[in-house]
């Protein structure tokens, strides 16, 4: 074919396809007719080879981006993601697919436990032994408050002044803040979501400590444990998700380092989303039923409850049964 | 030359490569600094209805003031962490900043972003802020070779261009007189007889004659028109300027 014949020929067909690309507008596929939909499906592969031939012929750069960038829009119309099959899926989601990432990934979640786990108890050990060094690890959280006069009523009668739902939202808003701060960090080789885990679990050993050497142990667990569990919790999983984050970029295993953090981003973004329903619900605990007034050993059983249920959740939901084989 | 623009491959189903222009920093940041502007602006409406329906309502006695300070802190975080994700996920990839200077995210293979890619290259937008004003980012945008920063780098996204490809010197043609498109149509590759390579070489020429001097006009032209001209057997060699631009503006019917 003469590039003359070629451009006669085909100039009718590209019109058609833009015109049907203008139909459809920005908006997907959805403007389109069921005839409109095939006869683009139809037309879209010859206008993908029209972009070779017009290179072949070496024609002008008009046509050229003419052609491409039909090609283009009709290659990005049709190679489209199915949205309603995200919309439906949340349910899926829900029941199969979020517990289903979380238990494959449970040894980034032991290894964050551990690295939770190890300064806590570590500081909690040298606070209980050295008393003052409370104030070394948290010079402004207890500076504040004179330790020697602090009592359990203190504490909650402070929380008791503040509204119940400005407090709920700022608090889970802070929480959620921290969390995905702990995953994003991690794409520096885990080195930033392993300082918001040390941060605060050595912040939390140093408090234990602290209240355990002035005989408030109680007291701080039933102020703790409702929300706190589940809180502590949450913080953790979103550590392991930046700790998975890193590490695919520290190793990579077979693949190039950047198509391991693609991959490893992937997944551990939906993991640390996932992370978000407990907070709010910690957010809830911490701002409702902390600081109401009734038995302290009711409210930690409310926090181990929440606890036990998002890790029946996460560890049981969606398994798969035993397939049944005839 | 010069290739001022990054072109991206995409290698489609067909085994056709199809070409886009990435984004550079520059349209990027006047991208960034036009959502921030939005951004300023929607949130001092929403602080001046919040200040406002706080007054109103702790004057009635009743305690919605609390109702509003808790929306104060869910709105911070969500325009925050959420701005730029919401409108990427309705519009596929286009923030209004984007819309305004024609960039849109896209999937490095081409295809449109989904909710994972957002929520990656949303969320590691945190470490590209580091340690202000975006620093991070404008380094990885700047140094790597797709004009990535390092939320696309882990979402796997790219920014490309969406503005109609314009070349420097036919634009200033077609500005001049709307009519003359540097496009070959089948009529004048069917009269002139000359292949689509020599047709692009005199169109080239013609677009760009009026930058250049009589004298370079002189010295180019019967180089390029002699090995075109001595095929078809119509070229002289004590041919006039004028003779060949007139030959020119017959070839290309104008």
């Amino acid at each position: 074919m003469t590039p003359a014949a070629f451009l006669e020929n085909r100039k009718p067909i590209w019109d058609r396809v833009e015109h049907l690309l203008d139909c459809a507008g920005k908006s997907g596929c959805r403007k389109l007719t069921h005839q409109q939909l095939h006869e683009l499906t139809r037309l879209y592969p010859t206008i993908a080879v029209d972009v070779s031939k017009v290179r072949m012929y070496k024609l002008d750069n008009i046509t050229l981006s003419r052609v491409n960038d039909l090609a283009i829009r009709a290659h990005g119309l049709l190679y489209q993601r199915k949205k309603e099959k995200s919309d439906t899926g949340v349910i899926k989601f829900i029941l199969k697919d979020y517990p289903a990432i979380f238990r494959k990934n449970i040894s980034y979640l032991l290894f964050a436990i551990l690295l939770f786990c190890i300064p806590m108890v570590s500081t909690y050990s040298i606070v209980r032994l050295n008393p003052d060094t409370a104030y070394t690890f948290m010079p402004y959280g207890l500076d504040i408050e004179n330790s020697d006069t602090v009592t359990a009523e203190d504490v909650s009668e402070r929380y008791r002044q503040m509204s119940g739902t400005v407090m709920s939202a700022s608090i889970t808003t802070n929480n959620i803040q921290v969390a995905l701060i702990a995953f994003s960090l991690g794409i520096v080789f885990a080195l930033g979501t392993c300082y918001i885990l040390l941060s605060n679990s050595i912040m939390l050993g140093c408090f234990i400590g602290h209240f355990t050497n002035h005989g408030l142990s109680t007291e701080l667990w039933y102020f703790l444990a409702p929300h706190g569990l589940l809180e502590i919790f949450a913080i953790i999983v979103a550590g392991a998700a930046g700790l998975k984050l890193g590490l695919s970029i520290l190793i990579p295993k077979n693949l190039t380092r950047v198509d391991s953090l693609k991959k490893g981003a992937s997944e551990s973004v939906v993991y640390v989303l996932g992370t978000i329903p407990m907070f709010i619900v910690a957010g809830f605990i911490e701002s409702y039923i902390t600081p109401a007034y009734f038995d302290g050993r009711l409210k930690v059983l409310i926090g181990f409850a929440a606890l036990g249920i998002s890790l029946a959740y996460l560890l049981l939901v969606g398994r798969n049964k035993p397939q049944m084989e005839n | 030359m010069i290739e001022y623009d990054v072109h991206d491959k995409i290698e489609t189903p067909e085994n056709v490569e199809l070409t886009r222009t990435i984004a550079g920093l520059g349209s990027r940041i006047s991208a960034g600094l036009f959502d921030y502007l939005l951004i300023v602006l929607i949130f001092l409406v929403i602080f001046f209805i919040l200040a406002l329906s706080s007054n109103v309502f702790s004057y009635r006695g009743g305690s919605m003031s609390d109702f509003v300070l808790a929306a104060f802190f869910i709105g911070m975080f969500l325009f925050y962490w959420g701005y730029f994700a919401f409108f990427e996920w309705i519009t596929n990839g286009q923030t209004p900043g984007k819309k305004s200077v024609h960039l849109r995210v896209v999937c490095e293979n081409g295809s449109p972003i989904t909710f994972k890619h957002i929520a990656v290259r949303n969320i590691i937008r945190f470490v590209d802020m580091l340690p202000g004003m975006y620093f991070l980012a404008i380094v990885f945008i700047f140094c790597s070779k797709r004009k990535q920063r390092i939320g696309d780098m882990a979402a796997g996204t790219i920014v490309v261009s969406e503005e109609k490809l314009q070349y420097g010197a036919t634009d200033k043609v077609n500005k001049k007189n709307d009519n003359w498109q540097m496009e070959i149509t089948a009529e004048v590759l069917e009269k002139s007889g000359l292949s689509p390579e020599e047709l692009n070489i005199i169109q080239n020429f013609y677009v760009r004659r009026s930058e250049l001097s009589h004298d370079a006009i002189v010295k180019i032209l019967p180089g390029i028109l002699k090995p075109i001209m001595s095929r078809q057997g119509t070229w002289r060699d004590d041919m006039s300027i004028s003779e060949m631009l007139d030959y020119i503006e017959c070839t290309l019917q104008i």
